[in-house]
């Protein structure tokens, strides 16, 4: 058999055949693997094709920091140090620089409406966190401590250093003046214009000082739909109508206002949208906290990602953070703003020495955010913020309570 | 053989026979042994320990069901397109099933028998409980105009907690939470306790009382989800990251007498996640990264690891018993074992 086989065989037609063999499955593993069809715009849509294209993403800038100065993502209450102190849900947030006699110095406090602990907190320059107003969810005029909220939102800082707290929950714009809390306008949830306790409010959940005048307020009803002007006697009017709930306000003139759900910013009466982000030109959609920037434009956030960003001539540069489309990335880490993560920002002010403090919800802290060309001098004062005395908010000059 | 060389032998047995029962004694005591429960179709989760029965909730491609194991029996006393929680009690299980378009809060006897709908529920379930008689649910409730701002309390998504005790659902309270998931831990002194994981781009927990006549009182607050058990003593205990270090594989258990509400840790470096059960041997802990469970000793403040056969995979705690499952290939069926805590 074998002898037959050698003798019937040529061992040159056996080489070819193993010769067409071999280049067949050459050509099949070549055409599986390797060739690539010529697709549209020359993009090859082989087996070897890219993925079909992610989520567009612009980072913050890599010369920005981002800090976090009180507070950690574990939800609680608890007063002391930096990250040591303990937040549920911070929103609004207000800085004020004061004069302290002591110290012959101005000082600088952040107020902080912390949401769900129905609390007012300050933060002192050193990071300490302390309350000056509020206990349990409820309603309770009084002294500080005892002193009742349910979920307030927004805080502001009046001309006489008195602090002004839209009470969401409440339906209410509270006073604390003298260590005591008062309520300044609004009773049961509703809309009335009036004075005092006549005066009805639905969800206020954001309130500034009125940069034109400095002796009233604007507050977000957003419940109404409304922006609604309130004199610091306490009367309120009716306020302005908008197509969807707003639901931050900004200190200027004219006042601003952020209205996620309409997709628009309004400065004064001037709608600001159609805002892209960064190089890549994502779509602003839902825009959310905003303060007027000294430098220019506006610092804002969107009301659904975990970025800060610098709004200028209809573009938005991302100054820290992450901004995602679709999606978000949302998270907490201090670092360079190109590798920070925040959460969605309830509130954001600016301090004297021109850096952005942030109410950072998600991660139940609050953040600084260091952008190199709007930081003042150290020790200097930002033209408009002059040290004020005397206090009548019943925390000790240059002190925290 | 001679009569002397027939009792030699018969000592000689009888010394090797008890050598072997000795030895069999000994190894049952500090070895676990697998006992064969049941054959289920997928991996029980939530498993607790009524009486002497199992309950648990099996979760296919094609449905969900409530099973109860009674002596070795498996009986599927519910099956829905989904159920978002079950509480077993000893008289009565309560369950929220969806079909259709329709959630609602079912009970009947843990034998499947008696069924009835306690109600239908205007939003997702996100948690039910019962004591047999009193019937707790706790349910989403969207707002009535959804808004992008919802991460702000006041105008986001809320959890309402509804109670029936004669038939008649009534509102006990409500939280303004957007829960993912939850659960309604039991009722002391006059008030539920609820544990949820937060819907937030940074996941945490939070632990509530929730009272009929008081605003709620967040009990304690954690970074990432958690899960939480009441026992009978009136203590909570949940799992949390670790106090002691920064990797996010170790977590802690964590403690709170009703009481004073003062947490505190009862147990540090522990594999991160898990449920922590009620047995007689104390706080065990079973599932999440860990391969083994963990008994908290609450004196040395550690967690022990319970010695487990290596094709055994613990899913839950009661009595002497953990409920394991064998991680054998078997193509749509698991079978599920106790092991008895040495």
């Amino acid at each position: 058999m074998r002898k037959g086989l050698q003798s019937n065989v040529s061992p040159r037609v056996v080489a070819v055949v193993l010769f067409v063999l071999l280049a067949a499955i050459q050509a099949w593993w070549w055409r599986a693997f390797v060739w690539r069809p010529p697709g549209k715009g020359g993009v090859s849509s082989g087996p070897m094709s890219p993925l079909p294209p992610g989520p567009q993403m612009e980072l913050g800038r890599e010369d920005v920091r981002v800090e976090t100065i009180a507070g950690a993502p574990d939800p609680g209450y608890a007063d002391g140090i930096g990250r040591d102190a303990r937040f549920d849900a911070p929103v609004g947030i207000a800085v004020d620089t004061r004069h302290d006699p002591t110290a012959r110095r101005s000082v600088t406090l952040i107020f902080v409406a912390d949401s769900r602990n129905h609390r007012i907190r300050i933060i002192s320059e050193a990071g300490e966190v302390t309350t000056l107003c509020g206990s349990r969810e409820g309603y309770a005029d009084g002294p500080a401590s005892a002193a009742q909220f349910r979920f307030p939102s927004g805080v502001a800082v009046g001309p006489a250093g008195e602090l002004y707290v839209a009470d969401s929950g409440n339906h209410r714009i509270r006073v604390v003046r003298n260590g005591s809390v008062a309520t300044l306008a609004g009773g049961a949830r509703g809309f009335a214009a009036g004075r005092g306790s006549m005066a009805r409010f639905d969800t206020p959940t954001s309130i500034c000082l009125d940069g034109s005048s400095g002796a009233a307020l604007w507050v977000a009803d957003a419940g109404n739909r409304r922006v609604r002007r309130v004199a610091l006697d306490g009367t309120a009017d009716a306020g302005r109508v908008l197509p969807s709930s707003p639901v931050w306000v900004a200190a200027g003139s004219p006042v601003l206002i952020a209205s996620p759900d309409g997709g628009a910013w309004f400065d004064g009466s001037r709608s600001i949208s159609g805002i892209r982000v960064g190089t890549a030109g994502i779509a602003l959609q839902h825009p959310g906290a905003v303060a007027r920037c000294p430098e220019g434009g506006y610092i804002a956030a969107d009301a659904t990602q975990g970025a800060l960003l610098w709004v200028r001539d209809g573009s938005a540069q991302v100054l820290a953070g992450g901004f995602q489309d679709p999606g978000s990335m949302r998270g907490w880490r201090d670092f360079a703003g190109d590798v920070a993560l925040l959460g969605r920002i309830g509130g954001l002010a600016m301090d004297p020495q021109g850096r952005i403090v942030v109410a950072d919800t998600d991660a139940n802290a609050v953040r600084r955010v260091h952008v190199p060309e709007l930081l003042k001098p150290i020790g200097g004062t930002a033209a408009g913020t002059p040290a004020r005395r005397p206090r009548a908010d019943g925390l000790r000059e240059g002190g925290i309570r | 053989m001679t009569r002397g060389a027939w009792r030699s032998a018969l000592i000689w047995a009888a010394l090797a026979v008890s050598a072997g029962v000795a030895g069999f004694a000994y190894v049952s005591r500090t070895r676990p042994v697998a006992t064969s429960l049941c054959v289920a179709e997928a991996v029980p989760e939530e498993a607790r320990l009524v009486g002497t029965d199992w309950v648990w909730l099996e979760r296919t491609k094609d449905a969900e069901a409530v099973v109860v194991v009674r002596q070795g029996r498996r009986n599927v006393i519910a099956r829905h397109a989904r159920i978002a929680g079950f509480w077993p009690a000893a008289s009565r299980i309560a369950w929220a099933a969806l079909d259709g378009e329709t959630w609602t809060i079912r009970t009947s006897r843990p034998d499947g028998s008696d069924t009835k709908v306690v109600t239908e529920c205007p939003g997702r379930p996100l948690a039910v409980w019962t004591s047999g008689t009193d019937i707790a649910w706790l349910i989403d409730v969207p707002t009535p105009s959804k808004t992008m701002a919802d991460f702000i309390p006041t105008l986001g998504r809320k959890a309402e907690l509804w109670r029936s005790r004669d038939g008649q659902p009534r509102r006990v309270g409500e939280l303004a939470e957007a829960f993912t998931t939850a659960q309604i831990l039991g009722y002391r002194e006059g008030a539920f306790l609820v544990a949820g994981v937060r819907e937030e781009g940074i996941r945490c927990s939070v632990l509530y009382v929730v009272g009929p006549h008081l605003a709620p009182i967040r009990l304690a607050g954690e970074a990432g989800a958690v899960r939480a058990m009441l026992s009978s003593d009136g203590q909570v205990y949940w799992t949390a990251p670790s106090r002691g270090s920064n990797s996010l594989l170790t977590g802690c258990i964590r403690t709170a007498d009703l009481s004073s509400l003062l947490p505190e840790t009862v147990a540090d470096w522990l594999p991160a996640g898990g449920t922590p059960n009620e047995t007689r041997r104390g706080v065990v802990v079973t599932g999440g990264g860990s391969e083994t469970a963990w008994r908290i000793d609450p004196e040395r403040r550690i967690g022990v690891p319970i010695p487990m056969l290596p094709d055994q995979w613990p899913v839950g705690a009661g009595g002497d018993l953990l409920l394991t499952v064998r991680r054998a290939k078997m193509p749509g069926k698991v079978a599920v074992n106790t092991v008895r805590m040495p």
